[in-house]
């Protein structure tokens, strides 16, 4: 069979469209990674929603940021095939992905100074937001080495890229969570997720 | 089959979907309804301190849209196909995010009913609602269910939580005559009614 088309549409911006990126790139699976950038406001009207990310397959648009990564996860052979499995997958993901206004719109993007960031993060996100998530994965991960035990799912992508992100701003994030940062570390230590790394766009 | 509890408030809110799925399915399980002066110490057996739980076996499922589909998926509600269970996936994830804001601005708000209705008709009706309407009213327009040529759990949650609003605000479908027989169609399917007429009462 002979595989759809793929545009990926969203900023230059990691945030929402780079789990999909991700899974894209350990799959090896070609699309378009069409960053949009000044135009928005022209390229708004062809989105359902007026929203992105969106994924073309085969021109017909998909929406939702986690709907899209779900179905290039499965193209990629992230996901597993066991029902239950891959409902842990899917709540760890959804759990993640409630952390993204918390790093984008606080600490990324957010209006405060570098120094009111650090103390944010350090008396509120850090304590109250990340580290019950962290603590209850670190216990998960300290007998095996990914989230489903033996197969590397789209559930290890997110884990990585989350708690990678917010690390950037927090360097000692994971320092009392070390299966988490062995999980992070061996994510991006794949060949293909590490190839990806190191060409894509600089972007935050 | 596995033994199934699903814990969560007396309430519809972030359950329904699950409810609505095990009804469809004839699938059992325990409706697990926890009143408000048992939350503290019933809160200390819940991963994140948070509900809906799934108990699956006695083993524990979070988060609400992880529980809802794997239940679909026993109930024969979610596509084979890819494309098609994301196609699912973005309408449940939409509805969703909008049944989330109603929650937190206007049901579960502690703001003055005038400002709730001014959040509700000068904000998100016309923002997010009636934009999504539009667009599954169009897509109705030439098919009978929303994705593939069956019922799945996005003809579930759309009336759910359409049917939800529509009840509370007459008139809202007015000019989305499609999405409104679409949404009796459903709750006038068996399981679905039975379900309705003898789920315990809650206003939300």
């Amino acid at each position: 069979t002979t595989m759809p088309e793929y545009k990926l549409m969203y900023f230059n911006l990691q945030a929402r469209a780079e789990l999909t990126r991700l899974c894209f790139a350990y799959g090896g699976i070609a699309y378009e990674d069409d960053r949009i950038e000044g135009t928005w406001a022209e390229r708004k009207k062809e989105m359902p929603g007026g929203q992105v990310p969106v994924l073309l397959v085969d021109g017909k648009p998909l929406t939702e940021s986690l709907a899209m990564a779900r179905y290039i996860a499965k193209q990629a052979g992230l996901v597993p095939k066991d029902d239950l499995q891959a409902a842990h997958c899917d709540a760890i993901v959804d759990t993640l992905n409630g952390m993204m206004p918390d790093i984008y719109q606080k600490v990324i993007f957010g209006k405060l100074e570098p120094a009111e960031k650090q103390k944010l993060l350090k008396e509120d996100l850090v304590p109250n937001k990340f580290n019950p998530v962290l603590n209850r994965l670190n216990e998960r991960l300290s007998n095996q080495d990914w989230f489903l035990s033996d197969m590397v799912t789209w559930a290890d992508i997110a884990i990585s890229f989350m708690f990678g992100k917010v690390a950037e701003h927090y360097p000692t994030l994971l320092n009392d969570y070390p299966h988490v940062k062995k999980v992070v570390d061996n994510v991006q230590a794949l060949a293909p997720i590490k190839q990806y790394i190191s060409t894509r766009p600089k972007c935050n | 089959m596995p033994e199934y509890k699903l814990i969560y408030f007396n309430m519809q809110g972030r359950a329904e979907l699950a409810r609505w799925c095990f009804a469809y399915g004839g699938i059992p399980y325990i409706d697990d309804r926890i009143e408000g002066v048992n939350w503290a110490e019933r809160k200390k057996e819940m991963p994140g301190g948070q509900v809906p739980v799934l108990m699956v076996d006695g083993k524990p499922l979070p988060e609400s849209l992880a529980i809802a589909r794997y239940v679909a998926k026993q109930a024969g509600l979610v596509p084979k196909d890819d494309l098609e269970a994301a196609g699912c996936d973005a309408i449940v994830d939409a509805l969703s995010g909008i049944m989330a804001e109603v929650y937190q601005k206007v049901l579960m708000s502690k703001a003055e009913p005038a400002e709730k209705q001014r959040i509700m008709g000068e904000e998100i009706i016309p923002n997010k609602i009636n934009p999504f309407l539009n667009r599954l009213n169009e897509r109705l327009s030439t098919r009978e269910w929303f994705i593939s040529d069956k019922t799945t759990w996005a003809d579930l949650m759309v009336a759910y939580v359409v049917g939800s609003l529509s009840a509370k605000l007459p008139g809202l479908l007015k000019d989305y005559p499609s999405v409104s027989k679409h949404v009796q169609k459903v709750e006038s399917l068996d399981s679905i009614k039975k379900w309705i007429s003898t789920r315990p009462l809650t206003p939300i």
